[in-house]
């Protein structure tokens, strides 16, 4: 059976251009799946787990605002902008319902969407990740490098010309394994926050955390999510473990999920196959 | 004004380099990270007619020897001890640290109680105080700093100016306070081979530190008059310290210094050297 | 000889620290400074106006020895600092104010915010961005305006060559280059090459569409009614008549024109003769 094709295509929505991969084909009573990527990837990060997918749904893998190779605007990197760029993504392709999947910064990405269209977006996933303003302190808790990279200029100083150095080192020790990248998948992501201005963007989506929480607070005063929710976190390594679904728990009414064994953060390139077996179902099940 | 003596004490593991002034009383000044003696000049100055300064650069750092190891608080402690007992034949004084000076000063007061007069630590909390001192997180330093692999050592090779004159302006009021000469100097000894790395590992010893201070504190507080100041300014720690020290402590007076960040002995040498002074006067033997 | 005691203090207002110098005594007179410069650019009218007023130079949030925050380099955000230095921090309530440069916009804000509190203000070779003169770049030949808003290049371009582009303005921009010294350069770069202060200071140029709407919702309510002195550099890049005519738009009573001799630099480059007009403005208005 031939893998479906994975195109690279663009939509130019003004003051940002995304970049997205996308496979796959719309079908009749299905919504696409939108993949949403965190930090410091790409959409690249869901090329394991797209060609499964793609056999059953229009899947679409954006790259956000200010990183990888969609257009880097000066501003707008908290994440109820960045999820109306791709509420604009989907509306410019003329989609109406989704499923969204969010890993890392990706997930309170997707909570932004979904607390904004509560109808067209019929499920999400959350991948090792709370959601700031859930009332808890997980977000940043205990997790340096969230307030290093609040902190103004400095990160992208030491790190300018560093990149394999820095990155290289959440790529090792995140995973539950030193391994889960090879020395290619690391430089091409390495490439990609090596261009003017991907560091900076990448440092913006922490640095707008407290404008996150209170944009979640105050959209969680109308209500919790209603959709169905799978929230995974990866116990190994540096992974959220079961703080994720304790997070979403907090926010959504229908949640399910819990950890997914063996994986540490990078659930999607550690743990594909595994992933693909919960979410599937997932997907199918939602209304 | 009495000369500036620069000296070296050979202590087998670490050789230390100090520099001492004055007469009087003697007043062991223990320095913070990123700085060495020299963040003390001002004060020396202040103080050499009434008082015999001791300004070490503590194990690792400044123009001390670079050990591979030994950077817990209470190793640090007993080079210093040594430094007074041993080769200054100095059996009783006052202590002041800053910032990890402060922590340093606690072991070293556990260790020899009966030489410390008085204990005064500067804008620093102590690890093992019964909260956490890396703050969840938010002092990202910490964290950042004791990253495996030599995280840090790699981010900033060639770049230590940089990065310490970034964490100095950003904890300081008085931003006038550390001029550039002054930065030249910190970063040249900072910047020497293993400078950055010692650095470091002050803390990556953080947990050594909570155990050991969390079963001193089991044994009883620390008696000897303290006094805990904290900036007041931008940067500073205001009544942290002091709240910090009283878990530590048990006969503790916490002040604010005011128009100061975390640099108080640069930003603020004259109220430093003045309150110094009254403190020490309260307590001559 | 000046004999004016300069005073530098810090006030911390929670999410920017403002370095200030201060001098003299008698009503307070405020100068607020442009790109790429601080305080500093007032040292040799400081003293002379100091023998009157009570003068207050901060360095505006992010350049100097200010602090440097991520955002807030709107101009009615960076006025806001300065109205809070003074009233908050100082306790004035009312005062002369003149601003430079970005410190003209600047300046223009702080009067519309606090439109009692301030007596009389002097605008320095520059235009009011929003007076409806939708061109202050000049047809592209201020192309630095572009420029620092085009995102991540101009830092990455330069970053380690401060030095090297504060000097082509300084010599450029100057009818008089000899009135800034490679000492005056010394002090600009000293801070200029900090960490965070090519971005702060390029931040200023990035939130000019920003400051349009604002200026343009700001005069809805009016023109400024307190009288404005409104000079321009007749040579090199100085704005000539263009800001007495910007003024003119933004304010009933505008009076001014050109400084002979003198470019952008204005305060550097004719000291004297900006001396002697914000003493007779200023004195007006006592």
């Amino acid at each position: 059976m031939n893998e479906p094709l994975i195109e690279h295509a663009y939509a130019d929505l003004d003051e940002v251009k995304l970049h997205y991969l996308r496979a796959g084909e719309s079908r009749a009573g299905r919504p696409a799946v939108l993949l949403v990527h965190g930090w410091p990837q790409t959409g690249a990060m869901w090329r394991k787990v797209i060609p499964e997918l793609a056999r059953h749904y229009l899947v679409l893998a954006p790259d956000l605002r200010g990183l990888g190779d969609s257009t880097r605007p000066q501003t707008g990197y908290d994440k109820r902008t960045l999820a109306n760029d791709l509420w604009r993504l989907l509306r410019s392709l003329k989609i109406r319902r989704c499923h969204a999947v969010g890993h890392d910064w990706g997930a309170p990405t997707v909570f932004a969407l979904a607390v904004a269209h509560r109808q067209a977006v019929r499920s999400v996933v959350a991948l090792d990740a709370p959601v700031p303003g859930d009332g808890s302190e997980a977000m940043a808790s205990g997790r340096w490098h969230h307030f290093f990279h609040h902190a103004p200029d400095l990160p992208e100083a030491l790190v300018a010309g560093r990149e394999a150095v820095y990155l290289g080192h959440f790529f090792r020790h995140w995973g539950a394994r030193t391994d889960v990248f090879s020395a290619e998948e690391i430089a091409e992501y390495v490439r990609a926050y090596s261009r003017p201005g991907a560091l900076r963007a990448g440092f913006n989506l922490y640095r707008a955390m407290a404008q996150d929480a209170r944009d979640n607070r105050r959209a969680l005063a109308k209500g919790k999510l209603k959709m169905p929710v799978l929230a995974l976190g990866g116990p190994e390594g540096r992974g959220r473990g079961k703080l994720a679904l304790e997070s979403w728990q907090r926010v959504a009414e229908n949640v399910q999920g819990g950890v997914l064994e063996g994986a540490g953060h990078w659930i999607a390139e550690e743990k594909p196959r595994e992933l693909l077996d919960r979410l599937l179902p997932f997907l199918a099940s939602a209304p | 004004m009495s000369e500036l003596l620069h000296r070296f004490a050979d202590l087998g593991e670490v050789r230390l380099h100090f520099v001492s002034a004055g007469q009087g009383d003697p007043v062991l000044l223990l320095h913070g990270w990123p700085q060495t003696w020299y963040e003390w000049r001002q004060v020396i100055a202040l103080l050499a007619s009434r008082h015999r300064l001791i300004a070490p650069d503590m194990r690792g750092l400044g123009d001390s020897s670079r050990p591979a190891a030994g950077y817990d608080k209470a190793t640090v402690a007993s080079d210093l001890e040594r430094l007074m007992r041993e080769v200054l034949n100095i059996p009783r004084y006052h202590l002041v640290g800053h910032d990890w000076g402060g922590p340093v000063a606690y072991a070293l007061a556990v260790r020899a109680p009966g030489a410390v007069r008085t204990l005064t630590t500067i804008d620093v909390t102590m690890p093992g105080d019964g909260s956490d001192f890396s703050r969840g997180g938010q002092r990202w330093h910490h964290g950042l700093h004791r990253e495996p692999e030599a995280l840090m050592e790699r981010l900033t090779e060639g770049r230590e100016r940089l990065y310490l004159g970034y964490l100095i302006r950003l904890l300081s009021h008085r931003v006038h306070a550390i001029g550039e000469q002054d930065l030249d100097e910190y970063a040249r000894c900072y910047a020497q081979p293993g400078g950055m790395r010692a650095g470091f590992e002050y803390y990556r010893a953080i947990p050594q530190d909570v155990a050991a201070n969390e079963a001193n504190r089991a044994r009883g507080r620390l008696q000897m008059p303290v006094l805990a100041l904290g900036g007041g300014g931008r940067g500073g720690r205001g009544l942290e310290p002091a709240q910090s020290m009283r878990a530590m402590a048990a006969n503790v007076t916490g002040e604010t210094v005011p128009e100061s960040g975390h640099f108080v002995p640069e930003e603020q040498p004259g109220w430093l050297a003045e309150r110094l002074a009254r403190l020490f006067a309260e307590h001559r033997e | 000889m000046s004999g004016a005691t300069i005073e530098h203090q810090f006030a911390d207002l929670g999410d920017v620290t403002l370095h200030y110098v201060s001098a003299g005594a008698g009503d307070p007179l405020v100068l607020l400074h442009g790109w790429p410069q601080t305080w500093y650019e007032w040292r040799h009218v400081l003293p002379g106006l100091a023998k009157h007023y009570r003068v207050i130079a901060p360095d505006l949030r992010g350049l100097g020895d200010s602090s440097r925050p991520a955002g807030g380099y709107d101009k009615a955000t960076v006025a806001n600092d300065v109205w809070r230095l003074l009233h908050d921090h100082l306790g004035i309530a009312r005062f002369f104010l003149v601003g430079h440069d970005w410190g003209g916009p600047t300046a223009f804000a702080l009067a519309g915010a606090h439109r009692d509190a301030v007596r009389r203000l002097a605008i320095l070779d520059v235009a009011i961005p929003g007076d409806g003169n939708a061109d202050i770049s000049q047809a592209g030949r201020r192309w630095h305006h572009a420029f620092h808003r085009t995102p991540d290049l101009p830092e990455a371009l330069i970053q380690g060559r401060e030095r090297l582009y504060l000097s082509w303005f300084f010599r450029n921009y100057t009818y008089r280059p000899d009135a800034i010294s490679e000492t005056d350069i010394d002090e600009y770069v000293r801070t200029y090459a900090q960490l965070g202060a090519i971005r702060a200071g390029l931040a200023y140029y990035r939130a000019v569409h920003e400051d349009v709407r604002h200026n343009e919702e700001l005069l809805k309510r009016g023109k400024l009614a307190m009288p404005v002195l409104a000079l321009g550099g007749n040579r090199s890049w100085g704005r000539r008549m263009e800001v007495l005519e910007s003024c003119r738009r933004v304010a009933e009573h505008v009076e001014g024109g050109v400084i002979e001799d003198c470019g952008h630099f204005m305060p550097e480059e004719q000291p004297g003769p900006l001396l002697e007009q914000l003493l007779a403005f200023f004195a007006g208005g006592r």
